[in-house]
């Protein structure tokens, strides 16, 4: 059989004060095999290698078009959209026909003109391939999902796991699924029911464990293929902003709805767990400070200035906090300051130097901190490997502040790793506090070294108490703006 | 084998008070040359800064050798690390050069390392080193200079450019390489005299009284027994124990007459200093002057936020006040400012490109001279990729990727690489037409006056908070321990 495999991803926050054009994703993550042959970097892309690695197994002819990434940002320009879009459609257009498309998604992208990328794109695959031809969708479970994305795919997946571990094997269960359709096994049909809710959830909670593990009880039911719950993206002004769940059951064989009805109670009743682990960074810090003397470093998530949900990565609100107190033993990074690091390459490792770093990127920063600092560490091309990738973080450099250390990065990004750290000499156990900018993809890394992890609520982007008169096409009642039942 | 004429230059003006740390990549940014590309462009088209030098070879049948040409924009004193490799770069070439029979330099006068005061002084102790006693070594430099003892013992000729804006450096170029012909064919004995005026000032040369002190020079220089006359300005920021304006005459072998002309002319610049000057105005006399422009522009130089000077050129003061006050006067609009030095607003811009919307947090990023930045809604109306700014003709200089963006009636050309608004092609190159605006606020302190004086004369200079501070007795120095004026009244004085 001929297999199609592209994959286009991209978070667009209508908050984030990044803009976004072709560029960034060039400059992030760009792989087109020549003529769609897959060679081995291709085989080892997230979700898209696991397609093509399956169907050459197989015995299938594989062609491999464009995979593309950019880190979370604001909506795309529409030529840089349009460009990327356009040379996977030619790519399929001009080598059809093809029995199967898997196609790796995001779920929530937007461009100027378009408020459902994956929609579009979906569909106008659906106009070049036909009927007959199995159109998969891997998506991440921060999508907000539209009818055209659900007519015009055969199979949508997303991912179940938040921090997003399960890429690949979500990607083993599509490529099963889509290898039975065209075996003509089954008849795959799509439902989502939505549920009015705008938030975050992690996985590792045990609510949200509940509901994951009431969803893959689902899945063993006879007649459903495949089950995913979909937590939606907040920050998108958008009608279809929406958590929900997907069904994908086959043909029109009975299930146990009741079971299914289950699942999304379960996850319903966890919508308030994230947003309630969250603590103001005064109180993290009084219990820092309350804390014995010999505890091994806390880890503090930044949560609300996450780079991996478009953040700024540069706002200053803890650590100005821990300088207003006077504390000492803190390790604060990474913040997207670009002349902070080029400043301290000058002046290079030893140097002191009087700087204004960070809160630089717009209101969601605050306000930029003027400090006496000491350049303890730089280097360049730096990167830190999470969630199977690894992640370019470019030059940094490390500010001694008062007794604590803040961080700067040349390239814009959360923290996955302790390596952000460790590789620039800084000693993380002797760390009274490691804070750092992400919301969730931290948490594997650190947890094992965290004495304990808080989650810090701060008036930055991804602040989970948004301010309901900006979401004006929203459609109500959703929660937390209304009352909402389920 | 026929001999040789080294060229080198090594050049920036250091501010001992800035933040903005000053290393090799910051002489790469501005592109280092070496060997023949110091003389010839791509085309193999000599620059017209050069042209004496390449002709004074010819004349002299030398063979003109380039070894460095590196500047860098004004900041805090060069990483010592990086000051050794670049000196090390210039005397290097300098020792490869074969049969050297003379060296002209131009170098800055105020280059200052982490560890070195006196760079120039310095280099030409290495440059001497090579080249021994008998071989002329000439330099021209620009007048905001420390001159040192060390400079004057090891060079043979120095002129420090007579104009601020400096025009004149080809003239001063021409004038010093024939002071060298002379000197090679043992016609003359430059004999240096300094006079120490004990001031801290400013002297922009275009109007009266320092037009005519200007002329004066020139007078004075036809004297049979004088060779060369400098007014070294000195610059106020540079904190060394030889820092403060001075008087520098070459005499042809008559230390009397050099040492009482210098004297005298260096007395003529203390009579005038308090009229040297312009008058600065408040932030709140600008917006009402702008407000008042019948036929513009009006022009306000930010001169606390100069780049040119060593300050971060993205300093919000007049930007703020301007958008505030422009809610309750409706006149104060069709304004342009610029050069705002702020790299990632610009990469933003050209991701939306003309036409786009942005919410753009703009300037007040750099130090905390800057200012608070400014949360602005624009619309990008143009961007150019490796910009230009003409100087006159005469020159260009570079402003990286540029960006112009707009609101509330204000225009707002936005750089990637801090460099002070010299002309209005800073402006006109992206799209303005700075001659149709209400009123020009431009970061600079003087350059702009040779080219912007062609659109408008109405020119106000703005005092505002910023890294640059005119108030010279207040200034934190450490080393400078000479008395000197305003900080004291006289400090001539005896009792001292």
């Amino acid at each position: 059989m001929r297999v199609f495999v592209a994959g286009l991803v991209h978070e667009s926050s209508e908050f984030s004060p990044i803009p976004t054009s072709r560029r960034s994703f060039k400059l992030f993550e760009y792989h087109r095999p020549e003529n769609g042959v897959p060679d081995d970097t291709a085989r080892e892309l997230n979700g898209y290698g696991t397609f093509i690695r399956l169907a050459e197994k197989d015995g299938h002819e594989v062609y491999a078009s464009t995979y593309t990434f950019a880190q979370p940002s604001a909506p795309c320009s529409r030529s840089g959209y349009e460009s990327l879009r356009n040379e996977i459609l030619e790519d399929l257009l001009n080598n059809e026909p093809f029995d199967m498309v898997f196609m790796f998604l995001h779920g929530s992208q937007m461009a100027d003109g378009y408020d459902d990328c994956e929609g579009d794109l979906l569909r106008r695959v659906r106009d070049i391939v036909g009927p007959s031809t199995f159109i998969g969708g891997e998506l991440d479970l921060h999508t907000n999902m539209t009818d055209t994305m659900i007519n015009s795919a055969n199979v949508l997946i997303a991912c179940k796991e938040y921090p997003h571990i399960d890429f690949d094997e979500r990607a083993v269960e599509l490529y099963e699924i889509g290898f039975k359709f065209a075996k003509g096994e089954i008849d795959p049909q799509m439902s989502f029911e939505r549920l009015p809710l705008v938030g975050m959830y992690y996985t590792t909670e045990p609510a949200m464990q509940a509901a994951n593990s009431a969803v893959r009880d689902l899945e063993k039911q006879t007649n459903i293929l495949s089950a995913s719950l979909i937590h939606g993206f907040p920050w998108a002004n958008v009608p279809h902003l929406s958590a929900g769940m997907l069904v994908v059951r086959d043909g029109q064989k009975q299930s146990d709805e009741e079971q299914i009805k289950e699942a999304q109670k379960l996850f319903f009743a966890a919508r308030e767990e994230t947003r309630s682990i969250r603590k103001s960074c005064s109180d993290i810090l009084d219990i820092i400070e309350a804390a014995d003397d010999d505890h091994g470093p806390f880890v503090i998530a930044d949560a609300c200035d996450n780079a991996g949900g478009g953040a700024g990565s540069d706002s200053t609100f803890i650590l100005q906090e821990i300088l207003n107190r006077g504390l000492t033993g803190f390790v604060v990074g990474l913040f997207w300051d670009p002349i902070a690091v080029q400043f301290a390459e000058d002046v290079e490792v030893g140097g002191k130097l009087k700087i204004r770093l960070a809160g630089k990127t717009g209101p969601w920063a605050g306000a930029p901190i003027d400090v006496d600092a000491k350049v303890i560490a730089v280097k360049k091309e730096m990167t830190q490997q999470g969630l199977g990738y690894t992640h370019p973080i470019g030059t940094a450099a490390a500010f001694e502040i008062d007794g604590n250390i803040a961080v700067a990065s040349t390239v814009r990004g959360q923290v996955f790793n302790p390596s952000c750290f460790t590789d620039l000499g800084i000693d993380l156990q002797a760390a009274c506090g490691i804070v750092v900018k992400s919301s969730q993809h931290f948490f594997a890394n650190f947890a094992p070294i965290a004495s304990q992890v808080l989650y810090c609520d701060t008036p930055a982007m991804m602040t989970l108490d948004p301010d309901p008169s900006v979401f004006t096409e929203v459609a109500r009642p959703m929660w937390p703006f209304d009352d909402v039942k389920v | 084998m026929a001999g040789t004429l080294f060229f080198s230059s090594l050049m920036t003006e250091t501010n001992s008070f800035s933040n903005i740390p000053t290393g090799y990549g910051d002489f790469e940014a501005e592109g280092i040359k070496r060997g023949n590309e110091i003389f010839y462009d791509a085309d193999e088209i000599a620059y017209q800064e050069v042209e004496p030098i390449l002709a004074f070879a010819e004349e002299r049948s030398l063979k003109p050798i380039g070894g460095i040409a590196a500047s860098a924009a004004p900041g805090a004193p060069v990483q010592h690390q990086d000051y050794l490799q670049l000196k090390e770069e210039l005397i290097g070439s300098l020792q490869a050069a074969d049969k050297v029979e003379a060296v002209f330099l131009t170098l800055h006068g105020a280059m200052m390392s982490t560890e070195c005061d006196d760079c120039e002084g310095d280099i030409l102790k290495g440059v001497r080193a090579v080249v021994g006693p008998m071989v002329p070594v000439g330099v021209v430099l620009d007048p905001h200079a420390h001159l040192t003892d060390e400079m004057i013992r090891h060079a043979d000729l120095m002129a420090f450019m007579k104009e601020y804006p400096h025009t004149d450096g080809i003239e001063r170029s021409q004038e010093i390489l024939s002071l060298m012909g002379r000197l090679l064919d043992d016609k003359i004995k430059p004999i240096a005299a300094v006079y120490d005026c004990h001031l801290m000032g400013f002297f922009p040369t275009q109007e009266s009284p320092m037009r005519d002190f200007v002329d004066r020079m020139f007078w004075a220089e036809q004297a049979d027994e004088i060779l060369s006359i400098s007014f070294v300005h000195g610059f106020p920021w540079g904190d060394m124990q030889d820092a403060g304006a001075k008087l520098l005459v070459y005499s042809d072998d008559n230390p009397v007459a050099g040492q009482t002309l210098a004297e005298k002319l260096g007395r003529n610049i203390w009579s005038i200093k308090d009229e040297t000057m312009p008058p600065l105005i408040s932030i709140e006399e600008a917006i009402e002057k702008t407000i008042a422009c019948e036929h513009g522009p009006v022009i306000l130089s930010d001169i606390a936020d100069n780049p040119g000077g060593g300050a971060p050129s993205d300093a919000t003061h007049i930007l703020e006040a301007i958008i505030s006050s422009s809610y309750i006067e409706p006149d104060l609009t069709n304004i342009a400012i610029g050069l705002i030095y702020d790299p990632e607003a610009v990469k933003a811009c050209h991701k939306v490109g003309p036409g786009g919307y942005l919410d753009l947090r703009l300037g007040g990023k750099i130090s905390q001279f800057s200012g608070s930045p400014l949360d602005l809604e624009i619309d990008v109306r143009a961007v150019r990729k490796n910009a230009r700014m003409d100087f006159m003709g005469i020159t260009d200089f570079p402003m990286g990727d540029t960006a112009w963006v707009h609101t509330r009636g204000i225009d707002i050309v936005l750089s990637s690489v801090r460099e002070q608004m010299y002309a209005p092609s800073g402006f006109s190159h992206i799209g303005i037409d700075p001659s149709q605006k209400r009123a020009l606020i431009v970061k600079s302190s003087n350059h702009f006056r040779a080219a912007f004086e062609e659109i408008s004369k109405d020119i106000f200079y703005v005092s505002t908070a910023g890294a640059i501070d005119f108030d010279f007795a207040r200034l934190p120095y450490k080393k400078l321990n000479k008395p000197f004026y305003p900080a004291v009244q006289d400090p001539f004085s005896n009792a001292l």
